[in-house]
C-alpha cells in the first residue's frame, strides 16, 4: 500500500502560483549551472 | 536634427538633391516589395568622377579601394583630417595602403575613358601636399595608408554571411529603422537596426555611440522612411563582446539621404466600401435571426 | 464500416464555420481600432472590408441551417478540423492587401501559422508594417492559443447543445472543470492575468530601453502574447535579438515555460494544490528532458570554434533550447548563426528538442511530455515484465491529473499519435528535399511546421514554390490538430466521396 504523501497546501492561489514560479526560475538557473559545468568540462 | 550649423546637414542636403535626382522614389510606403529600384547600394552613393577608379573599366568586387573614397563626406575630409567632428560622425575616408598611388593610376585610365562619354573631370589635387583640393573631392590626400581590407558589401551579404566575414571590416548602407535602443551594459552606447534594401529587407543590428546617431532624423517605420546610413565597422558573426550576436559595430557612420515621412491623408470615401460590406452584412444576419424565428 | 457525411451534416458544419467567421469578423475590430487610433487611414479602411467580407460569408453560410439544433460528435470534428484552414483563408484577404506578402499563397501561410500559434513568417519588410497589420498578427496568436472553440465557447457562441463534442475535439481531453463553459472562461482567466502582468513588466523594461511610450507598450503587449501562447510572431524582423535586453529575455523564458504548462495543472494550482504540478507526469518528463537537452547541446557546441563563448552559450543557448522545447519559435540568433554557426550536432539537437515539444492541454506542439512519458513508462513496464517471473503482473502507474495506471490503450493511443508525427517529419523533410533543399534545413523546415514550433531556416522563405508552401500549412494544420482529430476528418471526407455501392436486389 503506497504511503499517502502529504500535500502541500499554501493559503492562497497567489501564495501556489509564486511558489510555481519560484520553482521555474530556479530550474533556469540550475540549466545555466549545468550548462556552464559542461562547457567547462567540454570545452577545447 | 540638431544644430543647424553643423556642416553635414549642408552636406547631407547636398546630397540628398543629387540621390534624388538619382531616382531613390518618394513614395514607399504601399508597395514595399516592388520598390527594387530603390536600389541604394554603395554603388549608388554618389562620388566625384575625379581620382576615381571608374567602375566599369575595372573589376567592382575585386577593388574596394575604387568605392573607398565615396563616403559620402568629401567636403569634410579634407577639414577634418586634423579636427575631429565628433567621436563618430564624420570620419576622414580609411583608403589603402596604396591610395594615391593607386588614385594616380586611375586617373589616368578614368580620363581616357571618360573622354568620350563625360566632360573632362575638374584638375585633380596634388596627391602629395594636397594642394588645389576641390569641395567636392571626397579623397583626403592626407590620409596615412591602412593596411586593413574593407569589405565593402550590402547587409543582404551580411545576412547569409559565411565565416570568412567574421571580424572583418565592412561597409554596408541601410535605412535605420524601429528604435535606439540603449545598450544595456555599455551606457553611452546603443543599438540601431539598419535594414537593406534587397528583396528580403535583410537588416543588422548596429552597435554604435549614442552621438553618432544624432545624425539619423528619422527611424523607419509604417508610414515613414528612416534616415539612410553608410556605416564602416567591424562585423562579427557572433560577437565576443554580445554573447554571441551578429552585429556590427559601428566605427564612421555617416548619413547617405535624410528620412521622409509620408502623410496618411483621411479620406472618407475610402471607408465607404467597407461600410457597405458590413451594412449588407448585418442584414443577413438580421434575416437570418428573422427566419430563424419563423422557425420556432 | 467508415461512416458517411449526409447532406446535413455538411449543413450543419457550415453553419458552424459561419458562426465562427462572424466571431472572427468581431476579431478584426481590435486591429481595425488600432489603426483609427494610431490614425493608419489606410490599414483602417482595409480591416473595414475585411470585416465587411467576413460578416457575409460569415452571415450567408449560417444560412445553411435555420433551424435550430443539435450538433453531434462527427460534426463537431468537422467544425474544428475546418475551423483553422477556413479562418486562416479569411485572415490572409487583410493580409495580403497590406502589400507585405509576395504572393497570396504567402498570406494564406501566415494567416494559418499566426492561427495555429506557430510562429513561421514570410511576411516582407515586417518594420514597416502598421501598427494595425501587427496587432491583427498577434490577435490571431491569441485566438488560435486559446483554441478557436474555447473562446467560442466562452462567450457561449455555440448555445449548450454544441458546447461538449466541440470542446474535446480540440485535442484538449482533460476535464479542467466539470462545465465547459466555466472551464474556457478560466483559461481565458488565467491567460489574461498572466499576460497582463507581463506587458507590465516588459513595458517598464523597455521604457528603460529607450522606447517611446506608445511603442514600448505594443512591443511588450505583443511579445507577451507570443510568449504566452508559444506563438512566435515577433513584432520585429530581428525577433528577440531586437530588444538586446537580457532580462527582457529572462522573464520571456519564464513566460515560455509558464506557456508549456497544462491549464489543468493551473487548475489545481489556482486551488492551492501546487503539490500536482511538481508530481505530474509532464513536470517531471520535461525536467529529466531539459536536463538532458541541455547538456547534450552544450556539448555540441562546447569545442565548436564559431560560438563556444561562455556566456554566449548560456545566455542564448539556453533561452534557444527553451523556446524550441515550448515551442515558441522566439529567435535570439539568426537563422543564418543556426546554419552556418552551429555545428550540425546543434542543429540537430535543436530539431530534435522542437520535434518532442511541450506538455498537453497547454499550447505548445510537437508530440509531447506526457506521450513521451507514457512511452518511455510502457517499456520500462515491458523490460520488467520480461525480466519478472510469469505468475507476476506488473502494474505501472503515474500521475497525470489524477492517479492512472498505464493501459495497454492508452499506450496505444500514444504511440500512434508518435508514429504519426515521425510519419509527417520525415515526409516532409523529403518534400522540402524534392524542392532542392539540403537534407538538415528540410527536416529542421519540417520539424518547425509539424510541431508548430515555428523557426524556419532556408525553406520557409517569401514566394517558396506553391507545393512546398501547402505541404507546410498541411503540417502546421495537422500538428496543432494532433493529427487523430485530422485524420478522423480525411477519413470521413474521403468515405464521402467514394460512391455508394448500391445493393442488387434478388427478383
Amino acid at each position: 500500500m503506497a504511503r499517502k504523501r502529504p500535500d502541500i497546501k499554501p493559503a492562497s492561489p497567489a501564495a501556489a502560483f509564486a511558489l510555481m514560479l519560484l520553482s521555474i526560475v530556479s530550474f533556469i538557473i540550475a540549466l545555466w549551472t549545468l550548462m556552464a559545468l559542461t562547457r567547462i568540462l567540454l570545452g577545447g | 536634427m540638431r544644430g543647424p550649423q553643423r556642416p553635414m546637414a549642408a552636406l547631407a542636403a547636398a546630397l540628398a538633391l543629387l540621390v534624388a535626382v538619382g531616382g531613390i522614389g518618394v513614395a514607399w510606403a504601399d508597395d514595399p516589395i516592388n520598390q527594387l529600384e530603390d536600389v541604394t547600394t554603395n554603388q549608388d552613393v554618389p562620388t566625384d568622377e575625379t581620382g576615381v577608379v571608374d567602375p566599369s573599366a575595372k573589376d567592382d568586387g575585386s577593388d574596394p579601394s575604387g568605392t573607398a573614397p565615396t563616403d559620402g563626406v568629401g567636403p569634410e575630409s579634407q577639414g577634418s583630417a586634423g579636427a575631429a567632428d565628433g567621436p563618430a560622425g564624420v570620419a576622414p575616408p580609411k583608403g589603402e595602403g596604396d591610395d594615391p598611388a593607386q588614385n594616380a593610376d586611375g586617373e589616368a585610365s578614368s580620363e581616357g575613358t571618360h573622354g568620350e562619354e563625360a566632360p573632362m573631370p575638374p584638375p585633380l589635387p596634388d596627391p602629395v601636399f594636397g594642394g588645389g583640393v576641390s569641395e567636392n573631392n571626397l579623397m583626403n590626400p592626407q590620409q596615412k595608408p591602412d593596411s586593413s581590407f574593407i569589405y565593402d558589401t550590402s547587409i543582404g551579404a551580411l545576412q547569409e554571411a559565411d565565416s570568412y566575414l567574421n571580424n572583418q571590416i565592412v561597409q554596408v548602407t541601410g535605412e535605420v529603422v524601429g528604435d535606439r535602443i540603449n545598450a544595456e551594459f555599455n551606457p553611452g552606447f546603443c543599438w540601431i537596426v539598419l535594414q537593406g534594401n534587397d528583396k528580403g529587407r535583410s537588416e543588422v543590428p548596429v552597435f554604435i555611440a549614442k552621438d553618432a546617431t544624432d545624425g539619423i532624423d528619422t527611424y523607419g517605420a509604417y508610414g515613414r522612411r528612416g534616415t539612410m546610413l553608410q556605416i564602416r565597422g567591424i562585423f562579427y558573426l557572433s560577437c565576443p563582446e554580445h554573447q554571441g550576436l551578429t552585429d556590427l559595430h559601428a566605427d564612421t557612420v555617416s548619413v547617405v539621404e535624410k528620412g521622409s515621412v509620408t502623410e496618411q491623408v483621411f479620406d472618407i470615401g475610402a471607408f465607404l466600401p467597407g461600410l457597405g460590406l458590413v451594412v449588407l452584412g448585418t442584414i443577413m444576419i438580421l434575416v437570418f435571426h428573422r427566419m430563424r424565428e419563423g422557425q420556432r | 464500416m467508415w461512416q458517411r457525411f449526409t447532406l446535413y451534416d455538411l449543413r450543419v458544419v457550415g453553419h458552424y464555420l459561419g458562426t465562427l467567421i462572424l466571431f472572427f469578423a468581431v476579431l478584426m475590430l481590435v486591429p481595425f481600432g488600432t489603426a483609427l487610433v494610431f490614425q493608419e487611414w489606410e490599414p483602417a479602411a482595409r480591416y473595414l472590408v475585411s470585416i465587411g467580407i467576413a460578416i457575409i460569408i460569415g452571415a450567408g453560410l449560417r444560412f445553411l441551417r435555420i433551424e435550430p439544433g443539435r450538433l453531434s460528435r462527427r460534426q463537431a470534428l468537422t467544425v474544428t478540423g475546418f475551423a483553422w484552414v477556413v479562418l486562416g483563408l479569411i485572415a490572409s484577404i487583410p493580409l495580403f492587401f497590406s502589400g507585405h506578402y509576395a504572393t497570396y499563397l504567402d498570406a494564406v501561410f501566415d494567416g494559418v501559422s499566426g492561427l495555429t500559434t506557430t510562429g513561421a513568417s514570410v511576411i516582407v519588410d515586417l518594420d514597416h508594417l502598421s501598427y494595425a497589420d501587427n496587432m491583427f498578427r498577434f490577435a490571431m496568436h491569441m485566438l488560435g492559443g486559446l483554441g478557436l472553440i474555447v473562446v467560442a465557447l466562452s462567450f457561449g457562441l455555440f448555445g449548450r447543445g454544441g458546447g461538449a463534442s466541440l470542446f474535446s475535439s480540440e485535442g484538449r481531453s482533460e476535464h479542467v472543470v466539470p462545465n465547459v463553459v466555466q472551464t474556457t472562461q478560466f483559461i481565458a482567466r488565467i491567460t489574461l492575468i498572466i499576460v497582463s502582468v507581463a506587458t507590465v513588466i516588459i513595458m517598464g523594461l523597455c521604457l528603460l530601453l529607450g522606447m517611446e511610450p506608445a511603442r514600448a507598450f505594443l512591443n511588450a503587449l505583443w511579445v507577451s502574447t507570443s510568449g504566452f501562447v508559444t506563438g512566435g510572431f515577433a513584432p520585429m524582423q530581428l525577433s528577440i535579438m531586437y530588444y538586446h535586453s537580457f532580462p527582457l529575455e529572462c522573464i520571456l523564458m519564464v513566460l515560455m515555460l509558464l506557456g508549456s504548462v497544462s491549464f489543468v495543472l493551473y487548475a489545481e494550482v489556482w486551488k492551492g494544490n501546487v503539490a500536482a504540478f511538481f508530481r505530474d507526469l509532464e513536470t517531471k518528463t520535461m525536467v529529466l528532458w531539459l536536463v538532458v537537452m541541455a547538456f547534450v547541446f552544450t556539448a555540441t557546441l562546447a569545442s565548436w570554434p564559431l560560438f563556444s563563448d561562455m556566456l554566449a552559450i548560456l545566455r542564448r543557448g539556453l533561452f534557444t533550447i527553451i523556446s524550441v522545447s515550448t515551442t515558441t519559435g522566439f529567435q535570439v540568433i539568426t537563422t543564418n548563426q543556426i546554419t552556418t554557426a552551429f555545428s550540425n550536432g546543434a542543429f540537430l539537437t535543436l530539431a530534435f528538442i522542437m520535434a518532442v515539444g511541450g506538455s498537453s492541454g497547454s499550447t505548445s506542439g510537437g508530440i509531447k511530455f506526457s506521450r513521451m512519458g507514457i512511452i518511455f513508462k510502457s517499456i520500462v513496464a515491458n523490460v520488467k515484465e520480461a525480466l519478472a517471473p510469469d505468475s507476476a503482473r506488473v502494474v505501472v502507474s503515474y500521475s497525470h491529473l489524477g492517479r492512472r495506471t498505464l493501459t495497454p490503450n492508452i499506450v496505444k493511443e500514444a504511440m500512434t499519435v508518435f508514429i504519426l508525427y515521425v510519419i509527417t517529419y520525415v515526409v516532409g523533410a523529403l518534400v522540402g528535399i524534392a524542392h532542392g533543399g539540403e537534407a538538415i534545413p528540410a527536416i529542421f523546415e519540417s520539424v518547425a511546421m509539424t510541431s508548430n514550433g515555428g523557426i524556419t531556416t532556408s525553406l520557409a522563405q517569401p514566394g517558396m514554390p506553391a507545393t512546398l508552401e501547402l505541404f507546410y500549412i498541411l503540417q502546421m494544420w495537422a500538428g496543432r490538430l494532433e493529427f487523430v482529430t485530422l485524420l478522423a476528418l480525411i477519413v470521413e471526407v474521403g468515405a464521402s466521396l467514394v460512391p455508394r455501392v448500391k445493393p442488387r436486389l434478388n427478383p
